[in-house]
């Protein structure tokens, strides 16, 4: 097993070279806006999911967002150490984001409250492209 | 959609196993008390029924012939149905179709599940899906639908224990259900947490059934059984996709298949008597209150406070003590659920019966899936 399987099943799902803006090392996720019908989605496609237009393009996503939802997960399949966190961010593109929450502490996390997006780079493997994951954190920096 | 070439079709029999843990059973051995039952009960010979439908959602290849090659139905044409907790309804609307199309004359619909082979625990769900490699499970997303609800409405962990405590006091009256005692807010806050703010006995018992109908044409209904369940309508929904800010609190899918039912039978929330709800957690129970047009938007809790839901109440939402005591075996419990209403509309629901229940309805939805309200959604309308 490669150490990336390893990391894998604790932290969440990886994220590809392609799927992150790495431009002056300020790491953001990328999502979609498609030319012919505006949709914006996220996550990558090489389609718009909307009207099946090819003519799409890459956007760096807003680092900052508003907590929609939240909770605290004790119970779940053996791959997640548990507790938890996850919630759903809402971007100003208009995208809703799915994620795990940096940690499970009760007065850091609000509904409607303004959170942070982070990515970062998985341990890297030799001669194997840059993998990422990206969590959300309840204060900046 | 327009059914007017379809002909009027019934349920002629029912049948369900008592939902519980039962691991030393095979599937086929789960289904073949319920399928034998059914047959008896609908007055229908075993070699009169032209197409058997199986909804199972976990069962793997082929789980409706090997049900039939353990039941004498061997042979005839078999169509096995997933669409995850929506599976059995799938297959009972499938049936229908062929029933009412003219197609055929008698179908037997089966739904099975046996959850206890999987070992517990939450409902496992497409790993390849970007929420469940982030570490969605269903009673996340439940309790994230409830966090909101909460938060907008200024409800409790209070009012979502009461959906609980509620569905305890149905459950207690049926011999079939998998949790028969009934409990208090205070036990059910204190149970396990499972999903913030939801706790275990907020949620659905994971566990093992089968049930099963049998269903022909109506006007030739009476020549085999004396108490026939119309079919008044079916519908069936697909989550729509949206990568937008979807309002948690409004199960889209819920509202916009019910609505087009609605619309197509003439009838609407107010002229049901009984209802069997997608209770997965304590707070689906509320939502889809709502969804279903019950009441307004945040009303739910009020319809459990004042008893409107419950039995003796004005219209009764899972007297079988829906899923969350009679057990969910998710392709199972479609068919369980109309199986329920079946026999409440018939009158042989023993000390839960609905007084005079006329018309019944059933819904499920389900399938947890990234950049939907839900995967399916089955809803069907039955009257005497």
């Amino acid at each position: 097993m490669s150490q990336i399987e390893q990391f894998l099943p604790h932290e969440g799902r990886l994220v590809g070279e392609d799927e992150v803006s790495t431009q002056d090392h300020d790491y953001k996720l990328l999502g979609m806006h498609c030319k012919s019908c505006n949709a914006k989605f996220f996550p990558v496609n090489t389609m718009c999911l909307f009207c099946l237009s090819e003519s799409v393009e890459k956007i760096p996503l807003s680092t900052e967002g508003n907590l929609y939802s939240y909770s605290f997960i004790h119970i779940a399949p053996k791959q997640w150490k548990v507790p938890y966190g996850i919630g759903y961010v809402d971007l100003p593109e208009g995208v809703r984001i799915f994620g795990k929450l940096e940690d499970t502490e009760p007065e850091h996390w609000k509904v409607d409250a303004k959170v942070y997006i982070e990515v970062k780079e998985c341990a890297k493997i030799e001669g194997q492209p840059t993998q990422y994951q990206y969590f959300f954190k309840s204060s900046k920096g | 959609m327009s059914h007017n070439s379809f002909r009027d079709v019934s349920v002629y029999g029912s049948s369900i196993i008592p939902f519980g843990k039962f691991p030393q059973l095979s599937l086929s051995s789960l289904a073949r008390p319920a399928v034998v039952e059914a047959l008896k009960d609908s007055g229908v010979e075993r070699q009169n029924i032209q197409a058997l439908y199986c909804g199972s959602a976990m069962s793997g290849m082929m789980s409706g012939q090997r049900i039939a090659r353990d039941c004498g139905l061997s042979g005839i044409p078999i169509v096995n149905a997933e669409n995850a907790c929506s599976s059995s309804a799938t297959a009972f609307r499938e049936a229908w179709i062929a029933v009412a199309s003219g197609m055929i004359d008698y179908a037997l619909v089966i739904g099975v599940e046996k959850l206890s082979s999987l070992g517990g625990g939450t409902i496992p769900l497409d790993k390849e899906d970007i929420e469940v490699s982030n570490g969605m499970i269903m009673p996340g997303l439940y309790a994230m639908r409830a966090q909101r609800y909460l938060h907008d409405y200024g409800h409790t962990v209070t009012d979502l224990a009461k959906v609980t405590v509620k569905s305890r006091n149905h459950g207690a009256l049926n011999p079939g259900a998998q949790f028969r005692t009934t409990t208090t807010v205070e036990e059910v806050l204190a149970s396990r947490k499972v999903a913030d703010p939801i706790t275990l006995l907020q949620c659905c018992p994971t566990g093992d059934g089968a049930a099963a109908v049998v269903i022909g044409p109506s006007d030739i209904a009476n020549r085999h059984v004396t108490k026939p369940v119309k079919v008044i309508g079916s519908h069936l929904a697909s989550g729509k996709y949206m990568s937008g800010f979807r309002e948690l609190k409004v199960p889209e899918i819920t509202v916009r298949c019910v609505t087009e039912l609605y619309e197509e039978i003439g009838l609407g929330p107010e002229d049901l008597d009984v209802l069997e709800c997608h209770d997965a957690f304590s707070i689906a129970e509320l939502l889809y209150y709502e969804a279903l047009g019950l009441c307004k938007p945040g009303d739910g809790v009020k319809l459990i406070n004042d008893g409107t839901t419950s039995l003796g109440g004005k219209i009764v939402v899972n007297p079988s003590g829906g899923m969350l005591s009679k057990g969910h075996p998710v392709g199972a419990s479609g068919v369980a659920q109309i199986v329920e209403i079946v026999r409440q509309l018939q009158g042989r629901s023993g000390k839960r019966q609905v007084e005079n229940a006329k018309i019944g309805l059933t819904h499920v939805t389900g399938g947890g899936t990234a950049g939907f309200d839900h995967g399916a959604c089955c809803i069907h309308v039955f009257g005497v």
